[in-house]
């Protein structure tokens, strides 16, 4: 196998390897050094892959959508923040593989990387913020928090939404050209990619009901002020614009 | 297995003990407001709170916060929390040199997060070490302690299924509720779904039995029944063997039906009223109880646990027991993860360590886990005291404090925080008194030159306060309050209705009925309106015609949702009058018959149910059908006439025909002896002996004080609320009239008081009602304190001239209330009355309007006395107010009337608000907006949930913070005190309630001008307090 296929392999993880990345990331303590790697990594797996001038092997493309399920499948039962944003990461970075095929232009690719990396980003800073109210980010330990943080809930919300492809979000461009990717290919990727849609969609759901749907019954918290949950919301609609900017690039 | 009558007579008593903490929930249509913790009365409501936040997993009393917004607000006496402090703080050993009094009032009024926190894991010499900042020291773990404290969550009454669910994080006790909430919904329907439950007549346990061996749902959830139903088909018997099964003591049944019930308290508090209820049909047709409940529920708890125990899970008390006593680490690191007590830290290394289930893994988690969570709590602990003592400036002394001190002080807080919100209450009650004090006036009413233009009697109801304030204002009017039944309870049936409504307070079942007559022909355009309504629900309803309706109609229903909600208030005139929804004129029939009078209405409808009968059997028109036919059919169905020959001649038919007509008569349409019997004797309840009636008139007069100087109008005003989709509408009328609206109460008395012979007989007992004296009904709509006249073709010819200014005067009185009113619900201030009345009648018919008028919130105090008392202050419609004058009472048995009905139903509508307020999601029912019809007797959060039994958080509730000021009922009676005492000492219940100090007593004196108020056993008293300014407002009358 081409050295390079194997770097990119690193970077837009495949499993086995994208156990380093996982291991890697759950080990780091602070949130800037997590962000750093959300933002540098598949950026470099992108270089990679681009370095190699070729298209990926047909088995390649099957391992990232397997690894991509196996991960979807796996954040289903995570419940703490960083592991989930860790195998959300690898699932949704994945699917690049596909994505590189329909896509020529490295620098659109780029921008769908970033654009990929960036929710994870804003969950990640979301969760340092959950660490220091409660000392963890840890679905379904202090759920309720829609009564009170309700800035934040929001803005946690259309985060999930954004990382799990709602439309209009960069992750939908990804997914509808994974999509044109796969219709080229077999029904089993498509089939397979749908999994993979569904998967992301349940386990930001189960995100939220362990976070924000329930009773309230901690001490006074703070919320996040209104100024940050404003710059939380002009960060979503670029995304948002930005998403709607790579789908028509797209076409 | 098959079980004696006494063991069945045993689990039926332990079901019914068991249910006694869960309160009746009425249905809907009639809501009754009711105390949640009726049920635990008996006790002084300090213990009662208690056990009933562990029973029913409720919070008694507001968030610490919330009351230091009231103390910062002026709303709290502080001095009386204050003095209740010291008292308690005599008792207590506190540590030496420490002003622990400074500090008890530092953490209460200002510290927001609670310091104490009872866990088995924190140690006073930790904490003595992170407040000297030392190293913690290591200290074993008691193991036994922490062995003991499971044993007491999870087992003895606990039930098993929510013991597992804490042990496993299962969701067997949620999937249960659902399970169970559905099968109730299936059997106790009311005509809301289409397709009904099969075989309900034969109760709900039986039906369910047969429902649940082919429930498809049932099997995909892996639920197997066969055995558990097969062990013994009654419901005795099944709860027996389930109970058994689970391994439950006998010890712990009672209590464990209890947690049982209160899982669905709504449900449980339905099923045990209707249980009671013996007349209501839907008991009667389809009977279900408790046991039956009981049975069901406990049927699919063991099919779920076993069900889960497949999948390797607990299945019995003794698998619990076991893994607590030989791996109570592992129980121990399980419970605090699943029960959301688990350090945020460490939430994952839990996790990990019980899912893999590795011993050394546990035993290494745990000792790390234990060490880290003490150590935490000890700091948490340590750093709020030191902020505490900071406050107080005695930090020096807090770092100097030996273990037993600290011990003592945490031991002191830990019970204050335990009883602060008893210390909050009655501050809140202080303040509420003080302010009440402030405004009597015990000053007798000036002598009248002249009589009253008009007197007005309303309901004692809160929002009558602000009306009757208002109308004395604006005119020469006196107003009374009294109980909105006028004192005459009357079950009512309305006109084109079978049933019976209940007029009165749900403690009373009355004896007497009222029935509607018109005089007018019921119109056919009505039936057909009624038709095409039941047609368009019925399409809206079933599985399939939904999908067509919306094609082919749903553009009429679109024009109406756009009326409805851009335009209610003209939509709504333009409606009705297009169907003229107006009642025809209507009459009362309220004289007892006589047999004559009975046996010829009896035979009336006999023959009406004849002629119909023959119109359908034989299809013959109304001229065919002679009286001599009528009356031979009705004698011979009757069996007084045996020779039909002649009836087959006159009715062209041949003698098998005949008998088969006769038995049609007798079976369908029920013209037949024993069922003739029992409708005389439902006729032989109808209406009141004169007597009778003269006694309902000259009592209530009494009660009030109205026994002289009658105005030429005497305004009888009963109240109802008009509001649209509100599922709580009936919850917004006059509980007085078990719910109902308060017209008909007003029209019997009033069309009682007009009767000459009842004056007649009035007067012999000492009251004069001058002849020009008119009673005239009138309904207050409290959504738009809008008072309607009724009855005014019975109003005396020479009285008409004074009519309109009585309307003037009225209406004049309703725009200025709903002024007042307004503000408090939109946080505007209308500018003019009349623009705060079109305001108030637009929330009356806005279909998304959620709180169109505030009920009877921030209800406060219940006066009785006269009207003098309070006449020149606002109470701001926080007060019931009840008419009495102790002068006329002098055996006090007016005075045991009022406290046995109006003042326990001021108290079950005050512990509503209370509850609803201090805990909206368990004791109240939660937003309005996620509500929805369930069964038509009911309402349940979303699609299914349990039914939600209090107020929503829209009576009670304001922007997230309570608009209802929780606080006890200050019942106030104008009165000697050996007078009050000796009329509460006569009636058990409301003697309870006040040593109990359900209600908060108090007793005015006019002769001594000393106020008496009942507190913790014993009655005190003071001179009644004066306020400055009531003082310069009397100096400048």
């Amino acid at each position: 196998m081409d050295s390079k296929i194997l770097a990119a392999a690193l970077f837009l993880p495949l499993f086995p390897l994208s156990m380093l990345f996982s291991f890697l990331f759950e080990g780091l303590r602070k949130s800037l050094p997590r962000i750093i790697v959300l933002m540098a990594w598949p950026q470099i797996g992108l270089w990679l892959l681009q370095e190699t001038n070729s298209c990926p092997p047909a088995w390649v493309i099957h391992l990232a959508l397997a690894t991509s399920l196996f991960y979807g499948f796996r954040a289903l039962v995570l419940r703490e923040l960083t592991h989930w944003v860790s195998f959300l990461a690898i699932s949704s970075w994945t699917i690049l593989w596909l994505v590189a095929g329909s896509i020529d232009q490295a620098q659109t690719l780029q921008l769908l990387a970033l654009g990929l990396s960036l929710p994870l980003v804003l969950l990640t800073l979301l969760g340092s913020q959950l660490e220091k109210q409660f000392g963890a980010s840890y679905a379904g330990l202090y759920n309720g928090l829609g009564h009170a943080m309700p800035r934040f809930s929001g803005v946690f919300v259309f985060t999930i939404l954004a990382i799990v492809a709602t439309p209009v979000f960069p992750g939908f461009t990804a997914m509808t050209a994974a999509f044109f990717e796969a219709t080229h290919g077999s029904l089993i990727s498509s089939i397979l990619l749908c999994l993979i849609w569904l998967t992301w969609g349940w386990a930001g759901a189960r995100l939220i009901q362990g976070f924000i749907i329930g009773k309230e019954d901690h001490e006074e918290i703070e919320d996040i002020s209104r100024g940050t949950a404003w710059l939380y919301a002009l960060i979503l609609t670029a995304l948002a614009a930005f998403g709607i900017h790579t789908l028509t690039l797209l076409s | 297995m098959s079980l004696t009558q006494e063991e069945k007579l045993k689990v039926r008593s332990m079901i019914h003990v068991a249910a006694e903490p869960v309160p009746f929930f009425w249905p809907m249509r009639s809501f009754i407001h009711h105390n949640p913790l009726h049920g635990l009365e008996d006790l002084p409501f300090d213990e009662a709170t208690a056990v009933g936040s562990k029973i029913f997993h409720a919070r008694a009393f507001l968030p610490r916060s919330r009351y230091q917004d009231y103390l910062a607000e002026g709303r709290i006496d502080q001095t009386k929390i204050d003095s209740l402090l010291q008292d308690f703080l005599k008792q207590e050993d506190t540590p030496e040199g420490l002003d622990t009094l400074a500090w008890c009032k530092q953490m209460l009024y200002h510290e927001q997060t609670p310091l104490s926190k009872s866990d088995a894991l924190l140690s006073t010499s930790q904490i003595k070490a992170a407040l000297a900042n030392e190293a913690l020291p290591e200290e074993e773990i008691d193991i036994e302690t922490i062995r003991q404290g499971l044993h007491e969550r999870l087992l003895g009454e606990q039930p098993l299924g929510k013991a597992i669910d804490d042990l496993f994080g299962s969701k067997i006790t949620e999937d249960l509720n659902e399970l169970v909430v559905k099968s109730c919904l299936d059997f106790y329907d009311e005509g809301q779904s289409v397709w009904k439950m099969p075989m309900r007549k034969q109760g709900f346990f039986n039906a369910w039995k047969n429902l649940a061996r082919r429930n498809i749902r049932f099997t995909l959830l892996g639920l197997r029944f066969q055995n558990i139903l097969e062990a013994d088909g009654t419901a005795e018997g099944t709860i027996i063997h389930v109970l058994r099964t689970l391994g439950v003591e006998q010890e712990h049944w009672t209590g464990y039906f209890t947690r049982e019930l209160a899982q669905l308290h709504g449900w449980s508090g339905f099923i045990r009223w209707r249980e009671q209820a013996e007349d209501y049909h839907f008991n009667k047709t389809f009977p279900g109880g408790l046991v039956d409940f009981v049975a069901v529920r406990m049927t699919l708890a063991l099919a779920l646990i076993q069900a889960h125990g497949r999948r390797g899970l607990a299945t019995s008390v003794e698998e619990i027991e076991e893994m607590i006593n030989k791996r109570t680490e592992d129980a121990f690191l399980r419970y605090e993860f699943h029960h959301r007590k688990a350090l945020p830290t460490m939430a994952h290394k839990l996790d990990v360590a019980i899912s893999r289930g590795n011993g050394n893994l546990i035993q290494k988690t745990f000792l790390e886990y234990t060490k880290a969570k003490s150590a935490s709590l000890a700091k948490q602990q340590a750093k709020r005291l030191r902020n505490l003592a900071n406050s107080v400036d005695q930090e020096d002394k807090l770092t100097s404090l030996d273990i037993t001190d600290l011990e003592k002080l945490l031991k002191v807080l830990a019970k204050v925080e335990n009883q602060e919100g008893m210390f909050w209450l009655r501050g809140m009650e202080q303040y509420a008194m003080q302010q009440l004090g402030k405004q009597l006036n015990l000053a007798p009413a000036p002598k009248r030159d002249e009589r009253p233009f008009a007197q007005a009697l309303f309901c004692i109801d809160t929002r009558s306060e602000r009306l009757r304030r208002n109308l004395e204002s604006i005119g020469d009017y006196q107003t009374f309050g009294i109980a909105g039944f006028f004192g005459v309870p009357v079950s009512f049936i309305e006109l084109g209705k079978g049933s019976e409504t209940h007029l009165c307070p749900v403690i009373l079942t009355p004896e007497n009925v009222v029935l509607e007559i018109t005089t007018e022909a019921l119109s056919e355009e009505q039936d057909t309106l009624t038709t095409l309504e039941k047609a368009l629900h019925g399409l809206k309803e079933s599985v399939v015609s939904p999908f067509v309706t919306v094609e082919a109609i749903g553009l009429l229903f679109g024009l109406e949702m756009i009326g409805k909600t851009l335009a209610p208030r003209g939509y709504a005139k333009w409606r009705n009058k297009l169907i003229n929804s107006e009642k025809p004129e209507s009459l009362l029939l309220l004289d007892k018959l006589d047999k004559e009078q009975a046996e010829s209405i009896l035979q009336t409808v006999q023959r009406a149910l004849i002629i119909k009968g023959l119109k359908h059997e034989l299809h013959l028109a109304a001229d065919e059908i002679s009286d001599e036919i009528v009356k031979g059919l009705r004698e011979t169905a009757m069996g007084l006439n045996v020779n039909t020959s002649s009836l087959a001649t006159l009715l062209k038919i041949e003698p098998t025909r005949l008998d088969a007509l006769i038995k049609h008569l007798r079976e369908d349409y029920r013209i037949n002896r024993e069922f003739a019997d029992g409708q005389m004797d439902q006729l032989g309840r109808i209406g009141f002996t004169l007597d009778e009636q003269a006694n309902f008139v000259a009592t209530a007069l009494s009660a009030i004080g109205l026994t002289e100087d009658f105005a030429r109008f005497v305004v009888i005003t009963g109240h109802g609320s008009f509001t649209d989709n509100n599922p709580y509408e009936s919850a917004l009328d006059c509980g007085a009239c078990g719910g109902n609206h308060g017209l008909v109460s007003a029209r019997v008395i009033s069309q009682m008081a007009n009767r000459a012979e009842v004056r007649a007989r009035v007067k012999k007992m000492g009251i004069t009602i001058p002849e020009d004296v008119c009673f005239i009904p009138a309904l207050h709509n409290t959504t738009t304190d809008e008072v309607k006249l009724h009855d005014l073709d019975r109003i005396p010819p020479s009285h008409l001239f004074y009519l309109d200014w009585l309307r003037k005067g009225l209406s004049g009185a309703s725009h200025l209330a709903a002024q007042e009113r307004l503000p408090t619900l939109s946080d505007t201030q209308p500018e003019t009355a009349i623009r705060a009345f079109h305001i108030a009648q637009r929330n009356s018919t806005d279909w998304s309007q959620v709180r169109p008028e505030w009920g009877l919130s921030r209800n406060c105090y219940f006066i009785i006395g006269r009207r003098e008392l309070t006449r020149h202050h606002s109470l701001d419609g926080r007060s019931f107010l009840q008419s009495y004058d102790y002068r006329i009472d002098p055996n006090c048995r007016l005075l045991e009337s009022i406290l046995t009905g109006p003042l326990v139903v001021g108290q079950w509508i005050n512990m509503e608000h209370y509850f609803s307020t201090v805990d909206n999601e368990q004791f109240g029912s939660g937003s309005k907006v996620y509500h929805n019809v369930a069964g038509k007797f009911g309402v349940m959060t979303g699609n299914q949930s349990d039914l939600r039994t209090g107020l929503p958080a829209q009576t009670v509730l304001k922007n997230g913070k309570p608009f209802h000021q929780p606080v006890r009922l200050m019942a106030l009676i104008e009165a000697p005190i050996e007078h009050a005492q000796l009329a509460i000492e006569a009636v058990a219940s409301v003697r309870n309630l006040v040593k109990n100090e359900w209600i908060r007593m108090m007793v005015v004196d006019p002769e001594t001008q000393l106020i008496h108020t009942f507190e913790g056993g014993n009655w005190t008293d003071q001179p009644l307090p004066t306020d400055p300014s009531k003082l310069a407002e009397t100096r400048a009358v």
